[in-house]
């Protein structure tokens, strides 16, 4: 499978997950509509019968905006002030419903199931939470990395330089780096969690490794896809900007559609972000189920070997779910994905014929 | 050395240039009572100007004249001690980081008169501001030959200045420099009757953090040797330039009827030209910042326009502007006679007007302060609040009255709005009165009151008395005092003068109400618009003898008989702050009818009454927004029938920014 292939898997996987979809927009939007009610209150009952609120309907309104800050400022400090509280929780939440997520696109053959979601939040809750830390720790190593030796240089002023410019450049050189390494780490935290939950470990760091070496190894297939995600997002701020400066907010019926439109946009953000995350498990899939056909046939203890290209027509082999990992360890399949798989190698969790139906169906109505 | 025997040298020195210096005024525009001839020589090796002045002092008193006082202003740089440094806000952890070539001084080497006697003797550093003995940046010297009244005198005086790293816009930044405040500089001597003066005396202050200049009238000659490579920049007219054999060239400049002198060297400037009437403009620029030459020299042209038509004319032929590279950015943005310092970031979008905003205030500063040259240690709201105040009528003129600052992404601010937010956002607006000497400003408000409110106050002032009153006044102030030393109540004078002249006594005998609150007192201003009601009066209910029947007439709010409409109807307004101005206030009736009342503006609370067939729908304070000095507007007016789509808009732009925000949060996950 190639970037691009995986790319529309992605998309193709989302959209087949629209009730999991619509449940992260309306728990976003709940969350959010929390912390908004506030907000209404005070500025509806602050300057909400006064002459001067209609200023601000055909644009910025710099003396009404201002006045309104400085009489109500304190008021508004608290609404924004409840969100710092409100942050911690909603990046728990979060960091639950990824484990549903993950384990949602780990059996996609299968309806989308509430059940098996809420199940997935909770099973997978504190790999999630570790994969988090780690790469929270990770990335603000990496931003010093970058923005330490920035400010050392920016700090010097203009010794050795001539002018601003110069700083523009090392400013843009690192901010684009750290784009490069934040998303490329982001990318090693996400196929981690695929892999965590797929092969049903628990030792974050040892995935974690497992993940850089399976993205540098197929670096050319994950990192585009990666930014091919990434890009989809911008792609799709650059189409809010563009309508909201050709429609504005300027009246009743231009307030009612920039709020459908920015509703969506949240849609299709949230999509973007489970895209990513379809897309990430379809590459997996597709590149451990290559490296199998190409080099062995999936094995399993107690079982006839048979090979994978045949799988497709066999019976479930979803070993997550039929065969729960035991004290003597989880059930050992071939891991194909390394240059010399071993039994030994890789213990995974892994839905061949399931990838092969989604994948065939996806190319079919493709 | 008399004055011709140093122009004759002079003229022997430029004699492969210009031989007789053109005068640029035919007649002296002000009494000139302190000129100079300089020679200078930078030394871009060791950062130094060594030089001789020789001062042309005139005492125009009626006082005879035993000591001089002089500023010496780089000595503010020369210690962590001096007042300058003891009072601005830079922690002592950075001074220590300062290597010698960071600082700066100035000493005279040897003073002597006109007969020859040497006062160097006598010369001693004194603090008449704070007693601060570590402070050095004025010194008297003591007289042999008093000056009599109406004699004129000169002084020769050799002098070294080291040149500190650019800072208070003086100094050096690599290879560029910028020289202000370079040389010791005779103070003004106030007589009997100039501004505050009960008797002759010196007016000669330390420098202070918060301070700038005060200076008389003159003729500047200034020869200037510099590196042959470097492009020189300065304060009136060049009258010629010669290459020296030692690799070196020197600037000749003829400044008159100026109160200081200023210039520039870099050898990275290009140099722009460009006229305006009778002005020629000179641009040096960065290269960096070359591409935003145009708005230079476009809001120039906009601003001596715009002050020529609305102020005065702008008499001068010369204006040189300096942009500064980034490195110097401490040198940005100030003003000296026709000479001016800018400032410009590479690439900086036309939505930013940072470069037309700086140009048009520091050509404000030609008015206000050069030509009508207040005391700007102690009146700094004089030259500061005044320039601002003409810095947002221009720009708001050219630039629109809600997008003259900034003008992007639909965000938009205008001139006035952003002066008024800034007085209106301090976090005290009654820290001080704006009526203080610059250094007085010890915890604060010096730039919020001086530019800021004042720029308010006199925009509050112009929309009540009216444009065409506003313009006679400052007309006025200008054609009274230009070239001469305006205090408070010179000006103060005029606006109670043209006030009456055109509105007689609408405003009171006097405005000295209007500055008792904006100039001498904190006090704020907040009108509240509080309530409207609207109550029906004739609530009858029950059974009525009409004629010889009995009528059983029930009361009903909703919908009430024809002769029962009749509302009693009140708007009740609150004062909330101590400051008091007269006010209009607008009632608007449902049936769409207005009525505007004229209220004094003095009562705690107040109401307007009116029974009729109709209720309010809303009222307003001040509908024309008149008294800018009002810290809320929103809470002005009240309407029964609001229009909320805005409160919609703007929740669901909150809502909005609140759910991206969870994303953001969420992909780090």
């Amino acid at each position: 499978m190639n970037f691009l292939v995986g790319y529309f898997v992605g998309i193709w996987n989302t959209v087949r997950r629209l009730r999991m979809w619509l449940l992260l927009y309306f728990v976003t939007l709940v969350f959010a509509v929390l912390l908004t009610i506030p907000f209404f209150d005070v500025m509806d009952q602050s300057i909400g019968n006064s002459l001067e609120l209609p200023k601000l309907l055909p644009g910025y309104d710099h003396t009404v905006v201002d006045d309104f800050l400085h009489a109500h400022g304190k008021k508004m400090s608290a609404v924004i002030g409840q969100f710092k509280g409100f942050t911690v929780f909603f990046v728990l939440l979060y960091i639950f419903l990824t484990g549903g997520i993950l384990q949602t696109y780990d059996l996609l053959s299968e309806k989308f199931s509430r059940q098996r979601f809420w199940s997935g939040c909770t099973t997978n809750f504190w790999r999630v939470l570790r994969v988090f830390l780690l790469f929270t720790v990770i990335q603000v190593l990496v931003a010093l990395l970058i923005y330490y030796p920035l400010g050392e240089f920016f700090g010097k002023g203009f010794d050795g330089i001539n002018d601003e410019r110069t700083f523009y450049k090392a400013g843009a050189f690192a901010v684009g780096i750290h784009v490069l390494l934040a998303s490329f780490f982001g990318m090693i935290s996400d196929y981690t969690k695929v892999r965590l939950v797929k092969k049903n470990q628990f030792s974050v760091l040892k995935e974690t490794w497992e993940s850089t070496k399976f993205v540098v190894r197929h670096f050319f297939k994950t990192y585009p896809l990666y930014l091919l995600n990434l890009l989809t997002f911008v792609g799709l701020f650059a189409l809010y900007v563009f309508l909201g400066r050709q429609i504005g907010m300027i009246s009743k019926t231009t307030i009612v559609v920039m709020f459908i439109i920015q509703q969506l946009f949240i849609f299709l953000r949230i999509g973007t972000k489970l895209m990513n995350l379809a897309s990430i498990s379809a590459m997996y899939d597709a590149v451990v189920l290559k490296s199998r056909k190409q080099e062995k046939p999936l094995e399993i203890e107690g079982m006839t070997p048979v090979a994978s290209t045949e799988s497709t027509n066999t019976a479930s082999t979803n070993l997550a779910d039929n065969n729960p990992p035991t004290s003597d360890g989880p059930m050992e399949i071939l891991d194909t994905q390394s240059d010399s798989p071993t039994n030994d190698e890789e213990n995974q969790d892994y839905n061949e014929r399931e990838f092969l139906e989604n994948l065939d169906q996806f190319q079919e109505e493709s | 050395m008399n004055r011709i025997l140093f122009l004759l040298i002079l003229g022997l020195f430029v004699s492969d240039g210009v031989a007789a210096q053109p005068t640029i005024s035919d007649d002296p525009l002000s009494s000139r009572i302190a000129s100079y001839d300089i020679k200078v020589k930078l030394d871009t090796t060791d950062k130094t100007l060594t030089g001789t002045e020789i001062l042309h002092w005139k005492n125009t008193s009626k006082d005879t004249i035993t000591e001089l006082q002089f500023h010496m202003y780089l000595n503010a740089f020369k210690n962590s001690m001096s007042t300058f440094n003891a009072e601005s806000d830079r922690i002592p952890s950075a001074f220590r980081s300062l290597e010698e070539e960071s600082w700066g001084w100035v000493e005279i080497n040897e003073i002597s008169d006109e007969q020859g006697n040497d006062l160097t003797a006598s010369m001693a550093y004194f603090q008449p501001d704070d007693q601060n003995e570590y402070d050095q940046t004025v010194l008297k010297v003591i007289l042999t030959q008093p000056i009599y009244p109406g004699e004129t005198k000169d002084y020769t005086i050799n002098f070294t200045s080291k040149l500190p790293k650019i800072v208070a816009r003086t100094g050096y930044s690599k290879n560029y420099y910028l020289l202000a405040q370079w040389f010791p500089k005779i103070g003004v001597y106030e007589s009997t009757g100039v501004r505050y003066a009960e008797k002759g005396q010196w007016n000669c202050h330390q420098f202070h953090a918060r301070s700038e200049f005060y200076a008389d009238f003159g003729v500047y000659n200034v020869e200037i040797t510099v590196p042959k490579s470097h492009i020189v920049g300065a304060s009136g007219v060049l009258q010629s330039s010669n290459l020296n054999a030692d690799n070196t060239k020197t600037y000749i400049y003829r400044a008159e009827d100026v109160i200081d002198f200023a210039w520039t060297a870099s050898p990275q400037f290009l140099v722009i030209k460009d006229k305006w009437k009778h002005v020629d403009i000179r641009l040096l620029i960065n290269p960096e910042h070359n591409d935003n030459s145009y708005r230079f020299l476009q809001s120039a042209k906009e601003s001596m326009e715009y002050f020529t038509k609305n102020v005065g004319a702008y008499p001068y032929t010369s204006l040189t502007m300096v942009v500064p590279p980034m490195h110097g950015i401490r040198s940005v943005g100030m003003e000296y006679p026709t000479f001016i310092t800018c400032l410009s970031f590479a690439g900086l979008p036309e939505g930013i007007r940072t470069p037309e905003i700086i140009t048009a205030h520091e050509l404000g500063h030609q008015y206000f302060m050069q030509m009508i040259a207040s005391n700007e240690f102690e009146e700094p709201w004089l030259d500061e609040g005044f320039t601002t105040y003409f810095e947002n009528r221009m720009m708001d003129h050219y630039y629109g009255e809600h997008s003259a600052t900034i003008d992007m992404f639909g965000y938009k601010i205008g001139g006035l709005e952003n002066t008024r937010s800034t007085y209106t956002g301090m976090s005290n607006p009654k820290i001080s009165e704006v009526f203080r000497p610059a250094w007085g400003f010890t915890h604060g408000g010096y730039g919020s009151l001086s530019y800021h409110k004042t720029g308010t106050w006199l925009s509050t002032l112009e929309r009540m008395i009216g444009i065409e009153t506003m313009n006679q006044i400052i007309k006025t102030y200008f054609e009274r005092w230009k070239f001469k030393h305006p205090c408070a109540n010179d000006f103060i004078d005029i606006v109670n003068e043209v006030v009456t002249q055109e509105h007689g006594d609408r405003f009171g005998s006097t405005m000295d109400w209007f500055f008792d609150q904006v100039l001498y007192g904190t006090d704020i201003c907040d009108y509240e618009l509080h309530d409207i009601s609207n109550e029906l009066i004739n609530k009858r209910t029950g059974i009525f003898e009409i004629g010889t029947e009995k009528e059983f007439i029930k009361f009903d709010e909703k919908n009430p008989v024809e002769a029962d409409s009749i509302y009693i109807s009140k708007v009740i307004i609150h004062r909330l702050g101590e400051a008091t101005y007269p006010v209009d206030v607008k009632i608007r009736f449902e049936n769409g009818k207005e009525i505007t009342e004229n209220w004094e503006g003095l009562d705690r609370t107040y109401e307007f009454k009116y029974t009729g067939k109709h209720k309010i729908e809303s009222a307003i304070i001040d509908p024309e927004q008149k008294i800018l000095m009002d810290m809320d507007f929103n809470n002005n007016s009240l309407t029964k029938k609001p229009e909320k789509a805005a409160v919609w808009k703007y929740t669901a732009k909150f809502l909005f920014f609140i759910e991206n925000l969870m994303m953001t949060i969420s992909a780090l996950i």
